[in-house]
């Protein structure tokens, strides 16, 4: 179905592929997908996209030979339903029932940018079906023809090589979130992104067409937002410290960004991927939930939305992904893919970091009479609201106490759980003490048992 | 063995409050353990001159 302002087609290779060319997203994309069992796209032909727009002022509008102003969005549908009960039953007298089935069988939307070479603009998908948890996914409303569709998403788009490159990409799908959690405010474009960090540059390399932003233009990036940022080398550390860390920020929803190197050597080049989920091994006999942790989920703007990257709990350094993976996703080829370092933007009065914590605990002979008795284990950062919603689930003869009592905001929590048990042992994350001794900031212990 | 099978009283000595804040404390009073976390912090957490300054290329 074709008319002036919206198409309606089957989801397939010829008409998917006859929006947008192939290149190692489009095709990602389409597998992605194709696995949530697509069935239906609805192209929007002239779409306003904000970011897209703000992009377009900051750089492309004052080019001799500008590209169009409008894009094109397109949204995904699980449902197989007929050209003439979209006009019928959508357009013209919308019925409960189908606007319903839309509801659900919606699988989010891309924008298609009138940029040939790197089309594929903000993305919202959900997330690939099986066991990974995403924490750091969002529920965006989107707005179809007057109706209103939900998608729990993060944004993802292709570098653009010309506005933004993967840094700034990275950054920006980290935004909506940090947000969220932090009441940071930062709604900005990929562009802005960008504007926002040229303070460091402080005279060399070019605003335009872009080029790379190292780390210490990212950290600084996060300072001017109003965070933090908890660094992690990963170099030479314990698989526990790299692994610990990633969970215990992924948990509460925080975005982190990896820096990875790209082949071995001298020859390496450095890339930055915004991580956004996370697999356990079921059958890990590990007892800290951490080393349980088998995969993770990348936005990578040179690969695709939710690329999955395999590791090894003993060496998550060497990582197994698009990249070293004989797919079709990469356009190059690298035998080794390291990583390098994790930035974990946070709130500026998160004083206390995870590794102290993680030292104190592991180091007391409470812990390890715990790991007879409990099956997991685990520590996370998280926030009084989600603490208390958390427990709010649980019986417990302190319940009360524990849902009314005044507590910081940020909270450490260490939990050792069995199937029926969970004890959890609480840290005030934003205490003045020296981070190396987190005595002080133990705010106390609190016992209760699953539903 | 489980949680359950276990008395009240056992587990509060074993894994009560008072007992993690008992042990906190004597960790924290531990200089070499406090000197060996303020070691770790460091490698772990300070962003070295070489890579503050990689640029993320590709």
């Amino acid at each position: 179905m074709d008319s002036e302002n919206f198409s309606l087609a089957s989801f397939n290779k010829k008409n998917f592929f006859d929006l947008v060319q192939i290149s190692p997203q489009s095709l990602s994309l389409f597998d992605h997908l194709k696995k949530l069992e697509a069935k239906k796209f609805v192209v929007e032909k002239s779409y306003v996209d904000r970011d897209y727009l703000l992009d377009y002022t900051q750089y492309f509008s004052r080019s001799f030979d500008a590209p169009k102003r409008f894009t094109k969005r397109v949204h995904f549908f699980s449902e197989d339903f007929e050209d003439n009960e979209l006009v019928r039953k959508y357009l013209q007298s919308p019925t409960r029932d189908f606007i319903k089935k839309l509801e659900e069988e919606y699988l989010g939307f891309f924008v298609r940018k009138p940029l040939d070479s790197t089309p594929i603009g903000r993305t919202l998908v959900i997330p690939p079906e099986g066991n990974g948890k995403f924490p750091a996914l969002l529920p965006h409303t989107v707005h179809l023809f007057g109706q209103e569709l939900q998608v729990r998403s993060l944004p993802y788009q292709q570098q653009d090589e010309a506005v933004v490159k993967c840094a700034s990409t990275a950054i920006w799908s980290t935004l909506n979130k940090l947000s969220s959690i932090f009441d940071i405010g930062a709604n900005l474009s990929p562009a802005e992104v960008r504007s926002n960090a040229k303070e460091t540059f402080k005279g060399y390399g070019k605003l335009y067409p872009a080029s790379g932003l190292n780390i210490l233009q990212i950290i600084d990036f996060f300072k001017r937002m109003g965070l933090e940022v908890a660094y992690q080398d990963c170099d030479g550390q314990p698989p526990s410290m790299i692994l610990g860390n990633l969970y215990s920020y992924l948990r509460l929803g925080v975005p982190i960004l990896a820096h990875v190197s790209l082949g071995g050597g001298k020859s390496s080049s450095s890339h930055l991927v915004t991580l956004v989920g996370y697999e356990l091994d079921q059958d890990s006999p590990e007892f800290n939930k951490a080393d349980q942790i088998c995969a993770l989920y990348a936005h990578d703007d040179a690969i695709g939305p939710f690329s999955k990257v395999e590791l090894n709990p003993s060496k998550p350094r060497r990582l197994n992904c698009s990249w070293n993976r004989s797919d079709d996703y990469s356009d190059a080829y690298c035998e080794e893919v390291t990583l390098r370092g994790l930035i974990a933007p946070i709130y500026h009065k998160i004083r206390i970091p995870f590794v102290p914590i993680y030292r104190h605990i592991t180091n007391l002979k409470a812990f390890k009479e715990q790991k007879k008795l409990f099956e997991d284990f685990s520590i996370y950062l998280t926030t009084l609201v989600k603490y208390k919603e958390e427990v709010s689930k649980f019986e417990s003869p302190e319940k009360m106490n524990i849902l009314t009592e005044n507590n910081p905001r940020f909270l450490w929590i260490a939990r050792a759980e069995n199937g029926s048990e969970a004890r959890d042992y609480l840290f005030d994350a934003t205490h003045h003490c020296s981070p190396k001794t987190v005595y002080s900031s133990f705010i106390g212990s609190n016992a209760y048992f699953k539903r | 063995m489980n949680a359950q099978e276990i008395s009240e009283e056992e587990k509060e000595e074993k894994f009560g409050e008072e007992t993690f804040r008992r042990q906190l404390k004597e960790n924290s009073e531990d200089k070499d353990f406090v000197e060996e976390i303020r070691k770790e912090l460091g490698e772990a957490s300070e962003l070295k001159p070489d890579r503050a300054f990689t640029t993320m290329d590709i």
